[in-house]
């Protein structure tokens, strides 16, 4: 069963299209990485699945329905910009957005001890919200998005605010979540963390997708021949089949000429003796991509 | 129903467990009881306890024997007879009394007693001489004329279609409406204040956003108003009952008769009016929660209807002496002023059932059209965190944005 089924949906605020047609699915047991520059449409698009926002044209069903109070209880969020109470405390705060959630009392108490060990709140359960760092507050509203253990989650830059190790923990938890079956929609401008955790990934700009797919397949699409060198030795500028040679930091770029290929190149290099401590095809990362698609502007040879 | 009562018990608990809230409501009662007790304290040590002294001229004093007192006066007096003036100024220089009353002959004629005394004489010593004088003078009555000499006579003033009448000592009748109309604006601003910090705090630290991923926002809006309006509630029930039992204790003191009856006609009126009444404004104070970006600009936007709220009051002079005219049907009909002038119009004068049903229809139809309003205000302004809603815009749109 798909999770999301966005067809074709539209938003304008005023004059502004914010979205413009978009169309996307999110299938059961997968990470869908969301991902975009300021101003996309992202926020909007999550809105919009979760019932905030009323599209303008267009349908979204979530696990095959409209959205509903009852699905609200089977969906997870964390916002961009954390959104808990300020002046009660931490316990109380959660326990409160764990009820709206449908739990019932002995469950959320339960839950709440077992997250607030987890993310090493117990300490600050009775502190007000406010008086916790930006680091504990995220992880009180992780609490709060995973607390009534949604069948569909939707993450805004929950990395922000994170240190490496809360960052580690929140990665294994959406792991975690992904193996217990929840179905993830992650957005995030930290291309590196979609890259680790996406199995497919969306790209906005400007309300409309410009890319979409499965990330190998993407790399695999703007894939470039490209071949990765390490050598003690210089590397012979006349091999054949290379149109440039360029150095960078700890290896050297070969840009191959159209009608040479990595195995060819790699036989002639043995065939010339030269010593290879790394070769490797050169595979574009998201953060280039991105650069690529939203700035229309390829690597500076 | 379930969320609603959620977010109801929410709002509610929030408040009424904050320390602000609790020093809100007591110091009220504690700051009535100080200046009570101060006043009190005040009078009685200005307040001489040396009994008076009395010089009976005239005879009407001759069978007369002193009852003990039936009311309660601060510093309570006891009254000396003396045959002679002099023995009387004698025990007066020698401040065994703090005044002496001089019944002269022809009091029967002109009442005028003489009083002789170093310093004016306190309350309680005149106030205890005139009692004497007057259980003196009605002596030989029956008891029933003596009880109605007491107590004065009650003049009912009734419409010549019978509709309604008040008695002149009806205090009640007028005071009601009045007491009603400030219960109304006290609870209303309260309410109303925590109302706006609600809504306006849940926009300014994003809450709200969280919020309606789990429930609606008409049902955040309805358990948010009833929240809040319980917590002004609590507070006026908090007070009303400090109130009480205060009251209790000065009829126990005073012996004063007790509380008037409020009649179901004046319950039902009220309850027509109030219960829209606080719709209204519930739902305004919404209206502008979700409309501005901060908690001073909703207390700016505020004022604009809880100004006229008290309108009535500046012209209750008018209102009381002229029920009838125009101004007094303008400010009874008109929506934000109608819960405190009808009230105070219907316990002083016959008002036309048109009036009273026109009143009543323009509340409701205010109260349901602003509840409306709010409710599409709430779902257009609930996530405009930086910039104010334009007013035209909650007519044009009525999706989320």
């Amino acid at each position: 069963m798909q999770a999301i089924v966005a067809d074709s949906i539209s938003k304008s605020f005023g004059n502004v299209l914010a979205v413009d047609k978009v169309s996307f699915t999110l299938a059961s047991g997968e990470i869908l990485g969301l991902i975009g520059p300021n101003g996309a449409g992202k926020t909007t698009t999550i809105r919009m699945v979760l019932d905030i926002f009323i599209p303008d044209s267009g349908s979204i069903r979530v696990f095959d329905q409209p959205m509903s109070e009852e699905l609200k209880n089977r969906v997870g969020y964390l916002p961009e910009e954390r959104g808990l109470y300020q002046d009660i405390s931490v316990e109380k705060c959660l326990r409160y957005l764990a009820s709206i959630k449908g739990m019932a009392h002995n469950l959320i108490e339960e839950r709440l001890e077992s997250y607030l060990d987890k993310f090493e709140l117990q300490d600050c359960r009775k502190k007000k919200v406010k008086e916790l760092s930006k680091g504990m507050q995220q992880k009180a509203q992780l609490i709060a998005t995973f607390i009534h253990q949604p069948q569909l989650v939707i993450v805004d830059e929950p990395f922000s605010a994170l240190d490496p190790v809360n960052t580690q923990m929140v990665k294994d938890l959406l792991r975690e979540e992904k193996a217990r079956g929840t179905v993830i929609m992650l957005s995030t401008h930290q291309m590196n963390q979609a890259e680790e955790l996406c199995d497919r990934i969306l790209l906005m700009n400007k309300g409309k997708i410009v890319l979409e797919g499965p990330l190998d397949k993407v790399r695999t699409q703007f894939a470039k021949a490209e071949i990765l060198v390490r050598s003690p030795s210089p590397i012979p500028a006349d091999l054949p089949g290379i149109a440039k040679c360029l150095p960078e930091n700890a290896h050297t770029r070969l840009i191959l000429k159209p009608e040479a290929n990595a195995k060819s190149v790699l036989a002639a290099m043995i065939e010339r003796g030269v010593e290879l401590e790394q070769f490797e095809v050169a595979v574009p990362s998201l953060d280039e991509i991105f650069i690529q698609v939203v700035t229309g502007r390829g690597r500076q040879a | 129903m379930k969320k609603i009562w959620l977010v109801f018990r929410h709002e509610y608990t929030r408040r009424v467990k904050t320390r602000g809230f609790i020093f809100a409501v007591l110091s009220m009662p504690l700051l009535v009881i100080l200046s009570m007790g101060m006043a009190v304290a005040s009078v009685s040590l200005q307040t001489s306890k040396l009994p008076a002294g009395y010089v009976d001229q005239s005879g009407v004093l001759a069978n007369a024997q002193i009852e003990p007192e039936s009311g309660f006066t601060i510093g309570r007096v006891d009254l000396l007879p003396y045959t002679q003036i002099e023995t009387g100024q004698e025990a007066l220089a020698g401040e065994q009394i703090q005044a002496l009353f001089v019944i002269p002959p022809d009091y029967l004629q002109n009442g005028e007693v003489i009083i002789y005394a170093n310093d004016p004489p306190g309350e309680n010593a005149t106030a205890r001489m005139r009692d004497f004088l007057e259980s003196s003078l009605v002596a030989g009555e029956t008891s029933l004329v003596k009880n109605r000499i007491r107590e004065g006579s009650n003049f009912t003033v009734r419409s010549l279609d019978g509709s309604r009448q008040a008695g002149m000592r009806d205090w009640f009748v007028v005071l009601f409406p009045f007491l009603t109309g400030l219960v109304f604006i006290v609870v209303i601003n309260i309410s109303g204040g925590y109302l706006l910090q609600s809504i306006v705090d849940e926009k300014e630290n994003r809450t709200m956003e969280v919020i309606i991923t789990s429930i609606s926002p008409e049902q955040l809006m309805v358990g948010k108003i009833l929240g809040n309006l319980c917590v002004g509630l609590t507070q006026l029930l908090i007070w009303l009952i400090f109130a009480a039992i205060g009251l209790a204790g000065m009829q126990a003191i005073y012996h004063f008769s007790p509380t008037p009856a409020i009649s179901a006609g004046q319950i039902g009126i009220l309850a027509g009016i109030i219960i829209p009444g606080f719709i209204l404004i519930a739902a305004l104070m919404t209206l502008v929660g979700v409309s501005v970006t901060d908690m001073r600009e909703a207390q700016q936007v505020s004022l604009m209807f809880t100004l006229p709220m008290v309108a009535p009051y500046w012209f209750a002079g008018a209102v009381l002496q002229h029920p009838e005219n125009i101004l007094t049907a303008i400010l009874s009909i008109f929506p934000l002023t109608a819960v405190v002038t009808m009230p105070l119009r219907l316990s002083i004068a016959s008002v036309p059932l048109w009036q009273v049903l026109l009143a009543a229809v323009l509340m409701w139809g205010s109260a349901i059209g602003a509840m409306v309003l709010a409710a599409r205000a709430f779902r257009v302004g609930m996530l405009q965190y930086t910039r104010r809603i334009p007013f035209k815009k909650l007519f044009k749109d009525d999706s989320h944005e």
